[in-house]
């Protein structure tokens, strides 16, 4: 689960957009208290026991207190993730006061995270090709390995991001030039940690695939789902991949 | 086929349960229903050739370019889903 600001919430706490809005409030909460205090108890329940009926959105806006801050947050159950939609000052009886400020923004329309807050879930368009090219040039040199020791499981990593097992059988067909190639590839799930943003699954599983599957097969040849041929098989959650060429 | 183990929502969940038991199989070959079928789909089997093209070319900006387009797709679309949680709007 993720914790996010929306933009309209750093504004709120007079943080800047530019540095925070693509990162998890993890990476922040020494930014400021509110930003602690929504994480720490967030975490330990996404949801709370106050909320404030909003007068337009159907969700449930949690009510979150701070001294006199007083914020809202939503648990975002369909793209897992857990935002602090906006915050104010309490000011009972107020205009001023932080819900009905908030209750006016869901009037607007500006409440809510928006397709912004949305794309700053998404990696940039720089991090998207920082990961295609080294898929690009790591992806390909494994297979490259694993063609070198034929029948052997070659590991590696990906992006410092993808643990990935490559092995290579190679059929010779006897009296016939040709030889038929089969090559394995086991993806270990999930992702290690690490710096390099990925695009979401299947996105990056078929990036990978689309790097070091010659032209000539097509996705329609490729098997899901088979027994990675290393003694014990295939590993939990390890998603298999195979495909045959002459 | 294994995957990745992630938390459901309860709603999707119940969703799901329900749809297979229309369908009358279980959850689990619901989901690998659709897997395959999103795996047999045009879209899918037409941006893995440019993808695999574009590799074998070394033109590396037309991949990212797309996984970008596919970020960009997915933001809007959850932010039409919840403009659609608003009433009397």
């Amino acid at each position: 689960m993720q914790f996010r600001l929306t933009r309209r919430a750093l504004d709120d706490l007079n943080l800047a957009v530019a540095g925070f809005a693509a990162r998890p409030a993890t990476d922040y909460m020494d930014a400021h208290d509110v930003v602690r205090v929504f994480v720490e108890r967030r975490r330990q329940d996404p949801k709370a026991q106050e909320w404030t009926t909003l007068p337009v959105t159907t969700a449930p806006a949690y009510n979150l207190h701070y001294g006199r801050y007083r914020g809202l947050t939503w648990h975002d159950e369909d793209n897992d993730v857990v935002w602090l939609l906006g915050v104010g000052w309490h000011e009972s009886g107020s205009r001023d006061d932080a819900y009905a400020v908030l209750k006016a923004r869901d009037q607007a329309g500006t409440l809510m995270p928006g397709e912004q807050d949305y794309l700053d879930l998404e990696m940039t368009r720089e991090d998207a090709l920082s990961f295609v090219v080294q898929v690009s040039q790591q992806a390909p040199a494994l297979v490259a390995s694993a063609r070198e020791a034929p029948g052997e499981e070659v590991r590696g990593v990906i992006a410092g991001r993808l643990g990935v097992g490559v092995l290579v059988e190679v059929v010779v067909i006897p009296g016939d030039d040709e030889s038929l190639e089969e090559i394995w590839v086991g993806f270990e799930m999930p992702p290690l940690e690490g710096a390099c943003d990925l695009p979401p699954q299947p996105e990056w599983i078929m990036a990978v695939l689309a790097a070091i599957v010659p032209v000539q097969v097509s996705a329609q040849a490729l098997d899901f789902g088979g027994s990675f041929p290393r003694p014990g098989g295939t590993k939990p959650n390890e998603i298999v991949v195979c495909w045959r060429s002459f | 086929m294994a995957t990745n183990p992630v938390r459901v929502p309860e709603t999707v969940h119940n969703e799901v349960h329900t749809a297979a038991r229309l369908l009358g199989c279980n959850a689990a070959e619901l989901l690998e229903r659709a897997w395959q079928s999103f795996r047999q789909s045009p879209e899918f089997l037409n941006d893995f050739e440019q993808a695999q093209k574009a590799f074998s070319v070394g033109d590396l900006d037309h991949v990212a370019s797309r996984l970008y387009e596919q970020s960009a797709h997915r933001a809007k679309r959850r932010a039409d889903a919840v403009k659609a949680l608003r009433q009397n709007a």
